[in-house]
């Protein structure tokens, strides 16, 4: 064996990750994260290249994760204004603590797509961005006086045949929403200068748009319209991007559990592993919510037949709760949340589901906000540039400097406290590390509570609660602390009160942990203040 | 596990190959083990494994463990099959599960190797097409550089850092706004 293995540690040495050929790395790479993946450029040349090599790109994003993104608007609640958001969920469902910087406050989310996301606001531009990058890019929009525009009706998808991004904008011709009436829609190829016309054979009634939503599935994009000759009232339009032509897709026959006073079906058009559904739930005139409390999940399994099969049948009879559109499932697991600020989810077995108190786990509190203001989104964090559409056209790919809606004087006291608030946790952690360590010195072991402040720009929603909490915990535990340190420091004082001639040394423990002990109380203070006043 | 077993000798009976590794060693396999490779499967369609298959790319220690892997994973392919008949819905869940975590133990044991090693099961997963295999050793790789600065990623893999002082300011610019 002695031989073999001097062998090995030879070549153990000689081998290293570059020995591997090119094709390898991209192996090993592509099932990285879009984080480290960004870190990763700075290691080599080699490393730098593949990873900005458009292939290697579109190889990542086929293997990246999609995970659940839940988006609320800029709101005002109890007259406090609040910004829009992008909580983002790991694969382990856990959610993110920090905005994300390309994501300013006064931006609504209209789309996400391979990566990219569409914001809409009132300036006079859409955005298009990586969350995962920063990168993002403006573009003018189609009237910049259209009134009564509205986030809703701009989508932006992806045509896999030409490999183009498009946003598409619905031209209402009432200033009135939500009963916006199209006869064409607007088209704008990223890298193109222009928004161009397409026109629908027939014309549209998008008062589904709003509640409903538009997804986009394997290069075409799907809304629903009024439709008064079919059996709800409601049909199905796809528009491919690569063809640019529309269809009209039936919806599926529904079968009413009750044909009470009232009864109709409402639907709402969705994604379930990347195919085209719906879910459809039936009104009730004698329920309070307004709903039988059975919702059915349909996928079109074939766009050309238009056949529809049942995926989920889901009850949920004994629980108050809602469902956030447009993405109701993610994976096996439903989302929903109840008129409390709970989010939960649940997961899906078999094809009929009741949903039970007990079977629900809890992904966070969203209150203050409002319960009716959480879009539920799919999202996969991805390397997909803008740079190829900056040359052409009005699009200007830029990182930002700053988070430029923040400066708004609206903004103004938001942005105070929460900077208030991570000066706070920052100077609060300093001051805990400072007794773990005289605590050290003295033979006690604490454990710190608070984790270490990595500044990543600004804490969201999430991360603010989670901050408060854990400053809510220690400051519990500062009265613990500070006892078992004051009968410490007595106790070194009662022993050198008998060992006289030993002074120099223990006296110089004894002021400093006593002047941490004052600096603990000011950062209690601080920290009560905090935790009350937000 | 006994009949799994049989079922294989009866497979080692019907058809057997002989892989050759550079350094000149001959392995006996199974065809079910050797068809886990796609490279091995096309010559066995192709009529060309008489008088065994030179594999001038990996050598005796490597292609041992490879074949242990292909067994591992061969036998478990063919146990899901049988096991799909026979059992009730429930029946077949367990076995399915018990199957999975033993082949998630065997491939973890697997992995452990040194660097070198997993390196050469890299070339030799790609070379002779063993998609499970391929996967398997460059997640742990990938796994490895996970949350690593690009300094402990060079340190670790002995990486040169052939980038100027200049592209590497400019590759940080782009990518500060990078969001975790």
């Amino acid at each position: 064996m002695a031989p073999s293995e001097t062998m090995e540690v030879q070549t153990t040495k000689k081998k290293c990750i570059t020995c591997l050929p090119g094709e390898m790395i991209e192996q090993i790479l592509v099932r990285l994260p879009a984080s480290t993946l960004l870190r990763c450029r700075r290691v080599c040349k080699q490393w730098n290249r593949i990873i900005r090599d458009p292939k290697f790109i579109m190889a990542h994003l086929q293997k990246a994760p999609r995970c659940p993104l839940m988006f609320s608007h800029r709101e005002t609640c109890s007259k406090k204004l609040y910004p829009s958001e992008a909580i983002l969920f790991d694969e382990a469902w856990v959610p993110s603590r920090w905005n994300v910087p390309v994501i300013e406050p006064d931006d609504f989310l209209c789309a996400s797509c391979n990566g990219l996301v569409c914001l809409y606001s009132d300036k006079t531009t859409i955005k298009i961005a990586n969350l995962a990058t920063g990168e993002f890019l403006h573009l003018e929009k189609p009237d910049k006086k259209l009134k009564g525009d509205h986030y809703c009706l701009y989508n932006f998808g992806f045509d896999p045949v030409r490999e183009e991004y498009k946003v598409i904008h619905f031209p209402c011709e009432r200033s009135y929403f939500p009963v916006g009436r199209v006869n064409d829609i607007q088209v704008y190829t990223l890298g193109d200068e222009k928004w161009r016309s397409v026109r629908s054979p027939k014309t549209q009634m998008l008062n589904y748009i709003l509640y409903s939503g538009v997804i986009n599935v394997d290069g075409a994009m799907y809304w629903l319209i009024e439709d008064k000759e079919s059996i709800w009232g409601c049909t199905a339009v796809s528009f491919d991007l690569y063809e640019e032509h529309f269809e009209w897709i039936r919806m599926p026959t529904v079968n009413l559990a009750s044909s009470g006073y009232g009864s109709c079906c409402i639907f709402w058009i969705t994604e379930i592993d990347g195919k085209v559904s719906v879910a459809t739930d039936q009104t009730s005139f004698y329920s309070t919510r307004g709903f039988v409390g059975k919702l059915e999940f349909w996928t079109l399994d074939n766009k050309i037949d238009q056949n529809w099969s049942r995926k989920y049948s889901i009850q949920y009879p004994g629980v108050d709760i809602e469902f956030p559109r447009h993405f109701f499932i993610h994976g096996d697991k439903i989302v929903m949340y109840d008129l409390n600020g709970n989010m939960y989810c649940q997961k899906l077995m078999g094809q009929s589901i009741e949903i039970e108190q007990s079977k629900m786990v809890k992904l966070l509190n969203y209150s203050p906000r409002s319960y009716n203001n959480m879009q539920s989104y799919v999202h996969v964090k991805s390397l997909v540039g803008l740079d190829a559409y900056s040359r052409a056209g009005n699009g200007i790919v830029r990182r930002p400097k700053q988070c430029e809606g923040w400066g708004l004087k609206k903004w103004e006291k938001w942005t105070l406290e929460l900077s208030s608030l991570q000066k706070h946790w920052r100077s609060i952690h300093q001051f805990e590390h400072l007794i773990t360590t005289h605590a050290q010195h003295m033979g006690l072991d604490i454990n710190p509570l608070l984790q270490h402040p990595q500044e990543k720009g600004w804490l969201n929603w999430v991360g603010q609660k989670w901050v408060l909490e854990m400053l809510d915990a220690f400051t519990q535990r500062l009265e613990g602390i500070a006892k078992s340190m004051e009968q410490a420091v007595d106790a070194i004082r009662s022993k050198m009160s008998v060992h006289e001639t030993d002074q120099g040394s223990t006296s110089s423990v004894g002021t400093s942990s006593s002047s941490a002990l004052m600096d603990g109380e000011s950062g209690y203070t601080k920290a009560g203040g905090v935790a009350s006043s937000i | 596990m006994a009949s799994a077993g049989s079922g294989d000798e009866k497979a080692a009976a019907a058809a057997m190959i002989t892989l050759i590794s550079s350094d000149n060693e001959k392995f006996e396999v199974t065809e079910a083990t050797a068809t886990l490779s796609q490279t091995i499967r096309h010559m066995i369609e192709d009529g060309c494994t008489d008088g065994g298959v030179p594999l001038p790319n990996v050598t005796s220690k490597i292609l041992a463990r490879v074949i242990e892997y292909c067994k591992k994973h061969a036998t478990a392919a063919a146990g899901e099959e049988g096991s799909s008949s026979s059992f009730s819905d429930a029946a077949f869940l367990e076995v399915d599960r018990a199957f999975l975590e033993e082949l998630e133990e065997f491939d973890d044991a697997f992995l452990e190797v040194d660097r070198a090693t997993l390196f050469d099961l890299i070339l030799a997963a790609n070379y002779l097409d063993i998609k499970g295999l391929l996967n398997l050793t460059c997640q742990k790789v990938a796994d490895s550089v996970k949350g690593k600065t690009p300094e402990q990623i060079r340190e670790m893999y002995n990486i040169v850092n052939d980038l100027t002082p200049e592209e590497e300011a400019e590759i940080r610019r782009e990518t500060q706004w990078a969001f975790e």
